[in-house]
């Protein structure tokens, strides 16, 4: 068997695998679909070899590419569970009292939080706290937050109207907060 | 606080002013709840610190590696449509 040429994506592969799995990696917080929209990647990028232009660098061409794979995912996993209903999900009265007040008022955080916490530290927190939050909550976070869509595409995305989108965000907010907070991730020191 | 829209509320104000493009300037209401509870004081500056947080996450290089059984296994995958010099179909 003699050794063929090295194709086009085992070139891009072994210079930009890194990349491609730490972008995926930091947005999905889920290693095994990471590993296989890498691959997904290279695969589609290969087929349409010709599609990239040379004024944008191949990592950034590659990077568009498994950004359009994620958000795909995401939208997949969405559309596979039931939206939540409105009024399905109770977080805002487990937080707030029936008069509206706090029942369980925000703790103080750290005078400079973001000086607290390595990144990875930060997404694996983060990543074990959205496990825990229902679907639709967490692939409208998700999308706004790690890929950075505006609502009126991510509600797009997902098939829901903006105002629904609003309190799926605020919901999974409020989540969030609490259970990073409830993992001691953020708590002031004690005065 | 009578007629002040209630700690439940502002937190979904303040939620959504995350999420706005173009977000309405504070009602008067809402200034007024937020100088008196330091609740949703200490909430809003939490909802900021989340935000910067994901922005220094997303635009932070280091990162990490493709694990080497990973890359074996992907290159595997591309090295089966080498025998025919072309990309997959």
């Amino acid at each position: 068997m003699t050794e063929t040429a090295q194709s086009p994506a085992e070139g891009w592969l072994e210079r930009h695998g890194d990349a491609l799995y730490a972008f995926a990696l930091r947005r999905l917080c889920d290693p095994v679909t990471v590993e296989d929209l890498v691959q997904e990647t290279l695969l589609a990028a290969w087929r349409s070899h010709a599609a990239f232009r040379a004024e944008s660098t191949e990592r950034t061409w590659l990077i568009g590419i498994l950004k359009h794979k994620c958000i795909d995912e995401i939208r997949r996993q969405q559309r596979s569970a039931i939206v939540d209903a409105m009024g399905d999900d109770d977080v805002e009265s487990q937080v707030f009292r029936a008069n509206g007040r706090w029942r369980e008022p925000p703790a103080a955080w750290g005078g400079d939080p973001l000086r607290q916490l390595e990144n990875d530290a930060f997404m694996n927190a983060v990543g074990h706290c959205l496990d825990n939050v229902p679907t639709a909550q967490r692939a409208s976070f998700v999308m706004r937050e790690l890929y950075d869509q505006d609502t009126a595409v991510t509600s797009e995305h997902l098939g829901v109207s903006q105002n629904h989108l609003y309190v799926l965000l605020h919901r999974a907010r409020l989540r969030l907060r609490r259970c990073l907070e409830k993992n001691g991730f953020v708590v002031e020191e004690r005065q | 606080m009578m007629g002040l829209p209630s700690c439940r509320e502002v937190a979904a104000l303040l939620s959504r002013e995350q999420d706005d493009t173009a977000p309405t300037p504070r009602s008067l209401s809402l200034r007024l709840h937020l100088l008196m509870c330091r609740h949703c004081r200490r909430y809003e500056r939490q909802l900021t610190w989340l935000r910067r947080s994901f922005i220094r996450v997303r635009a932070n290089p280091v990162a990490p590696k493709l694990p080497a059984h990973t890359r074996a296994r992907i290159r595997k995958r591309l090295r089966r449509h080498d025998d025919f010099h072309s990309p997959p179909g």
